[in-house]
């Protein structure tokens, strides 16, 4: 657990300093996971996007529930765009029929990927729910934080996301690309 | 790692270490809660505290040490981490280790959420509701380097000096192991 945390801090120490830095943004290795329909997803499938917003989200989460409708709306706004849209659930105790019925319930019509063995949230570092990673087509980090800055829609002041968006559909550089995600701890196996 | 990104590194190390800002605001809302230590009942009120008054708890601490956790009603591990807490708050004599426990909730949500809790609970520390304008203020305010994950939960010698900070569900073990390493070097 300890070695774990403090794995975890590190990298996003790291990444937040090289973000900071202007240096070259951290790149994700591809990876192939299933959703709940054991369909096989790889990210090197959407190499064409001119955006990938990868999700990690929950089903059990009440600060990740808040956001399903606003999950539901980015996605609508923005895939006519050129941006695909990936939920990834990492939490061990959320299953394939428990992930599947959210997912239907709330209206989510882009693939939610399980990641069992916590390898992809291992990878970039994620530590909470709904905790977002904006990556261009090399599979780089343009973005990584929060949707936007309050649980309660009412009280958005920033929509983070949406202007990383429309920076990088505009051609232009993010200019925050590091927020911090505020909500429920992942759940990983031990 | 760059020299630049060093540079920030060390300043970042510099925040951390850093003495933070007394404020003489004898109306900062967590005055209202500090005399509010429960010393072993269950607390029966929860007042805001705001960014001034965190700092004031972690730096005004009259020779105690403070046992502070992050954690709010809907987080499951903050739950799950309660019982552990409880039992900490009890095993050490009030006036050597002040625990105080800040709920993420909204403070809108004390009367239906917070109190509850604390009744299901029966949690005998002092607890407040972080009242920030901006989610990020509140994490930033706790700890720079800290992501906003819960629990959290942070220790500070008599001075004010941190001297544990960690991100996850603890144990009442790993807790009381760093208190009393604490008060061993007194």
């Amino acid at each position: 657990m300890k070695n774990r945390s403090l794995a975890l801090l590190m990298m996003g120490l790291m990444l937040s300093f090289a973000l900071q830095a202007g240096e070259a943004p951290k790149k994700v290795k591809s990876f192939t996971l299933e959703d709940y329909n054991g369909v096989k997803h790889s990210l090197a499938d959407y190499k064409s996007s001119k955006a990938i917003v990868l999700m990690f989200i929950a089903t059990q989460c009440p600060v990740s529930n808040a956001y399903n409708g606003r999950m539901v709306e980015l996605q609508k706004d923005y895939s006519s765009k050129g941006v695909t849209f990936v939920g990834i659930n990492a939490n061990k105790q959320e299953g394939i029929e428990e992930t599947k019925n959210h997912a239907k319930e709330h209206g989510f019509d882009f693939p939610i990927l399980k990641d069992w063995n916590n390898v992809i949230a291992d990878q970039l570092g994620a530590s909470v729910t709904p905790e977002i990673y904006v990556l261009n087509s090399n599979l780089e980090v343009l973005y990584h934080g929060r949707i936007d800055d309050s649980q309660r829609e009412g009280k958005v002041s920033s929509k983070d996301l949406r202007v990383s968006l429309d920076k990088i559909l505009s051609g232009k550089p993010v200019e925050t690309q590091e927020t911090k995600a505020f909500g429920c701890t992942i759940k990983r196996i031990k | 790692m760059t020299a630049k990104t060093l540079l920030i590194g060390c300043l970042f190390l510099a925040v951390l270490s850093g003495s933070g800002c007394r404020s003489n605001d004898q109306r900062n809302p967590h005055l209202a809660g500090g005399t509010s230590t429960a010393g072993g009942k269950q607390v029966e009120t929860v007042e805001p505290i705001d960014k001034m008054g965190l700092q004031k708890l972690i730096k005004e601490r009259n020779g105690r040490i403070l046992f502070l956790n992050i954690w709010a009603t809907w987080c499951a591990p903050c739950v799950e981490e309660f019982p552990d807490l409880v039992k900490l708050s009890r095993a050490y004599p009030d006036q050597e280790v002040e625990v105080v426990g800040i709920s993420a909730d909204y403070p809108d949500e004390v009367e239906s959420k917070i109190l509850p809790f604390i009744k299901k609970h029966d949690v005998p520390f002092r607890i407040l509701v972080a009242k920030f304008e901006h989610q990020e203020d509140f994490i930033n305010g706790v700890n720079p380097s800290w992501s906003g994950a819960l629990p959290a939960t942070l220790i500070y010698d008599q001075h004010g000096n941190q001297r544990l900070f960690l991100v996850g569900q603890g144990t009442f073990e790993r807790f009381k192991k760093s208190i009393d390493t604490i008060r061993t070097r007194l």
